[in-house]
């Protein structure tokens, strides 16, 4: 047993040092299309149906500048395969990507946040486009359909499929559709660093990234094993211990393209508001502080992350936090973007305190920015009842 | 025994709740009294204990929710996941974090996933109390597009409140009227 085991792992070990090693190739020409009649046509067949539902489905985010910035960047790593991938920008605040075997990509708006730069943001889609060049869903396709019997893996498949687009997502996973198996994953990070050293990326962001992802589950000992995400994907560590070994050989690339570098970051800025009020709502508070010191670092503007650290102390409601939004709220109503809701929530914070005087001039401060907010009801209703 | 039980979990799933008539006229549901001028269903779903459903054409089309007598640390909606838990309603939340408490309280129950746009906060005069009032426009997870009005009254350090939901076109309209009526005759 023993025995067995010192040979396996001599077997593992020597397969990543061949990996390491290994220049990776596509498994699949430019413009691949499976014969519909083989088993892979079948596969291809169920996700174009859902694909086609895709289209419409209003939790979409389509034709804005950032996805048009994404859609370029995936073209740019997927260079002769740019044709064959499509990618839809999926409103869901968990950090997550996925590809599908037709060239079907999805991102998560949370990986928006998630993501420091375009380096960052092309190790994901680099890890994905790997995913899909070495033809990865269709074996797991075929290994799942082998464990599972025929007739009961389609059926689940099928109702898999059948299911709405956030259930979808979920449910193709948990029945192995679309679940990769480690060696594969490990396979897309190393064709990952790759791809995008190759495309005058960062190979090294690939580690940066892990290394905030690890931070920011770090942050709260309360969950993460179930996630699915996390099941699924190799160990953090590892992954990052190895994803170290693969950019080793690509060295540093020169920063040539820093304008590229401005353009992703500012487009996350301009939607900030949108994403970042989505992530709050989860109540994940110890990984959205993580989150914003990132921010923070990276130099998102100081109104936002001024007023989103606010958000995160009201609504977190334990001891303290209450007067730490309120210094906070009070800087961010020093910005023009972040001004009207940050005097809105201090005149709140101030009924709380008893601070009445004080919470009529925050009020009146909101509806002067803002006179025909949608909320002006509530806000006269406190001016005239504050007296 | 297997396909009974599997077909138990259908049942579940499909969500065969069985219903009984609740005429127009005064009833008092979860603590809250009110008057309605149409014929509803009484359905025998729950969104949690201390809850009540009713509809008109089926739960998925429009829903009358009614939960009365929230304490201080409980959830609207019963918690089904700890990756994503129900906030608590705390006695001294004001409007806007009670509008708040229904938003992600509804999120959460469809996996943190739906984008509500919470609108028109408003207090709403009662007999005998204040209530606070908003609006709500989503696509639910099949991608249909939901509106819904709630209120919202506190008394005696407890929330209680209402929630019609229906979908976008035609069942939202339809009843707005009614649901406008049995709201301005609330009474705690």
């Amino acid at each position: 047993m023993r025995l067995l085991l010192s040979l396996l792992l001599l077997f593992a070990s020597l397969a990543s040092v061949a990996e390491g090693a290994q220049r990776f190739e596509p498994t699949l020409p430019p413009g691949y299309a499976p014969d519909k009649s083989t088993d892979e046509g079948g596969l291809w067949y169920q996700v174009e149906r859902f694909e086609e539902q895709l289209q419409t489905s209003p939790h979409i985010i389509r034709n804005t500048a950032l996805t048009e910035y994404l859609e370029e960047l995936v073209c740019q790593l997927a260079g002769d395969y740019c044709g064959s991938i499509r990618v839809y920008l999926v409103k869901n605040p968990h950090f997550n990507a996925s590809m599908y075997p037709n060239g079907m990509m999805h991102v998560h708006t949370g990986l928006l946040l998630r993501v420091a730069n375009a380096d960052e943001l092309g190790a994901v889609l680099g890890h994905e486009l790997a995913h899909y060049l070495r033809s990865h869903s269709i074996d797991q396709w075929r290994n799942a359909k082998k464990s599972l019997g025929i007739a009961a893996f389609i059926d689940i498949g099928l109702a898999a499929l059948h299911e709405d687009l956030h259930g979808l997502a979920r449910d193709v996973a948990t029945v192995g559709l679309m679940r990769y198996n480690r060696e594969q994953e490990s396979e897309a990070d190393a064709y990952g660093v790759q791809i995008i050293a190759t495309h005058g990326y960062d190979p090294a962001a690939s580690v940066s990234l892990w290394k905030y992802i690890e931070a920011e589950r770090g942050a709260d000992k309360s969950k993460d094993t179930s996630s699915i995400f996390f099941a699924t994907h190799p160990k953090v560590e590892n992954r990052i211990a190895r994803l170290k070994q693969h950019i080793k050989r690509y060295g540093k690339n020169p920063k040539t393209d820093e304008t590229d570098l401005d353009e992703f970051q500012n487009l996350v800025v301009a939607e900030y508001e949108g994403l970042m009020d989505e992530q709050i709502a989860l109540q994940e508070y110890e990984q959205t502080a993580e989150m914003i010191d990132r921010h923070a670092a990276i130099g998102y503007p100081d109104s936002l992350i001024k007023f989103y650290r606010a958000e995160l102390h009201r609504q977190r409601k334990k001891f303290g936090d209450e007067r730490a939004a309120i210094d906070l709220y009070r800087k961010a109503a020093t910005f023009e973007r972040t001004a009207a809701r940050s005097h809105r929530e201090l005149g709140y914070l101030y009924i709380k305190h008893g601070l009445n005087d004080a919470a009529k001039d925050a009020f009146e401060s909101y509806l002067e920015i803002t006179p025909n907010a949608d909320d002006r009801e509530m806000i006269n209703f406190y001016l005239e009842t504050l007296r | 025994m297997k396909k009974i039980s599997i077909l138990a979990l259908a049942c579940m799933l499909a969500a065969c709740a069985h219903y009984s008539l609740a005429p127009e006229g005064a009833h008092t549901v979860q603590g809250m009294s009110f008057v309605s001028t149409t014929d509803w269903n009484k359905s025998s779903l729950r969104s949690g204990a201390k809850s009540e459903v009713w509809t008109k054409d089926g739960e998925r089309l429009n829903q009358l929710t009614f939960i009365g007598g929230i304490k201080d640390g409980q959830t609207i909606f019963t918690s089904r996941s700890k990756e994503l838990p129900m906030p608590e309603f705390r006695a001294n939340m004001l409007p806007n974090e009670l509008m708040e408490l229904v938003v992600t309280s509804l999120k959460n129950s469809s996996g943190g996933e739906l984008v509500i746009d919470a609108t028109n906060l408003r207090p709403q005069r009662l007999q005998g109390s204040i209530g606070f009032r908003f609006d709500m426009s989503y696509y639910d997870s099949n991608g249909l597009a939901r509106r819904a009005d709630c209120i919202m009254v506190k008394k005696d350090d407890r929330l209680n409140l209402i929630i019609f939901s229906a979908a976008g076109m035609h069942y939202y309209p339809k009843e707005a009227a009614e649901v406008d009526s049995i709201f301005s005759s609330l009474q705690l």
